[in-house]
């Protein structure tokens, strides 16, 4: 992706969003209480917040290729990215009845990276396991010693088959197309998950099977001890 | 009555903005420019510019450069929104606020009520 070009075009497409969200919001508390008024209206508002985020995960995309971004490399306690990474996941977790469980050692040592953007990679894993699960699921974030940090997100949902597997983590690509709508996100979490976890020399396993689940693998050196 | 100067070139943006500060129960002056923001800011009495960056004929930069040099505007607080915040947040230290666009309209009228009240 040309940087440059993304980033005048995000910067020109905020523009028009500012003045969409704007209006949509104003006209919000203008026209009362008439519900599939206000629904509609509803759609035009969050639709314009997820153009917003897909700004800026396209921006930040091409700043992570670009190479413009430098990672630190830095001792990272990894628990607290975990609870954040729950409680932004928890609002639609708990709409979904959708139980998100953690195991992590106790003493768990630092392990070596940069913080916001392992805080990113885990945000956007989280969120997928409880987007693309069902009602009633689980979700379990587990954290173990093993050649390095080794963080899983295992999640009771929808599974994927082994050619999307393959295709994960291509732009814009989605499992199933149909789901778009249903599910919503931008179609670049993941692509922005495996960048930030190769800037670090590391990559992501993925093991699914359809209608039982999916997991997500990675791990990341300790900070101190490593090469 | 506090006076807002609002300093916009996007036409949809300036009236819905307007709109919720008049609601607010401010005076909105309107500018789509830097040159014309500057005269009025020197000709009238302001009590906040709330500053676009990227405009024609005079950008928000040179903007507040005129305003912080000239001892009849070197003191009215200012509130940038702009698709650059951040670039600007470097650039004019004595910004009270910078909002990023798409901002949310109760935000943007938070941000102008907390710089006028802090004068």
């Amino acid at each position: 992706m040309k940087s440059d070009f993304v980033s005048t075009v995000s910067h020109e497409l905020r523009t028009p969003l500012t003045s969409i969200r704007a209006y949509a919001e104003t006209l919000r508390d203008m026209v009362g209480g008439d519900p599939m008024v206000q629904e509609f209206l509803g759609v035009i508002e969050s639709e314009s917040v997820r153009l917003t985020r897909l700004i800026n995960e396209l921006l930040n995309l091409a700043r992570i290729e670009s190479g413009r971004i430098r990672f630190k490399q830095e001792p990272v306690a990894v628990s607290p990215l975990i609870m954040r990474a729950i409680q932004t996941a928890q609002p639609k977790a708990d709409e979904a009845e959708i139980r998100i469980e953690t195991q992590v050692p106790a003493d768990l040592p630092a392990l070596r990276g940069d913080g916001d953007a392992i805080q990113q990679v885990l945000t956007n894993l989280v969120d997928n396991a409880v987007k693309y699960n069902r009602p009633g699921g689980r979700v379990a974030v587990r954290v173990s010693i093993n050649g390095g940090v080794a963080i899983e997100v295992r999640d009771t949902g929808i599974g994927m088959p082994e050619r999307a597997v393959q295709r994960l983590g291509e732009r814009f690509y989605r499992v199933d197309s149909s789901d778009t709508r249903s599910v919503g996100g931008t179609g670049l979490g993941m692509t922005v998950v495996k960048e930030i976890l190769a800037a670090h020399g590391t990559h992501l396993e993925v093991e699914s099977a359809e209608g039982v689940g999916s997991v997500f693998r990675f791990v990341l050196p300790l900070a101190e001890g490593g090469p | 009555m506090k006076r807002v100067l609002l300093v916009e070139d996007d036409r949809a943006i300036r009236r819905i903005v307007a709109h919720h500060l008049v609601k607010a129960g401010y005076e909105v002056l309107e500018a789509e420019d830097g040159a014309k923001a500057f005269d009025l800011a020197r000709t009238t009495t302001v009590d906040l510019v709330l500053l676009d960056i990227r405009m024609p004929a005079m950008d928000g930069y040179e903007l507040a450069d005129r305003l912080a040099a000239d001892p009849i505007t070197a003191d009215i607080p200012i509130v940038v929104c702009s698709v650059v915040a951040d670039e600007a947040k470097a650039r004019i230290l004595r910004a009270k606020t910078f909002l990023l666009r798409p901002f949310r309209v109760d935000e943007l009228v938070a941000a102008v009520h907390e710089a006028v009240n802090a004068r």
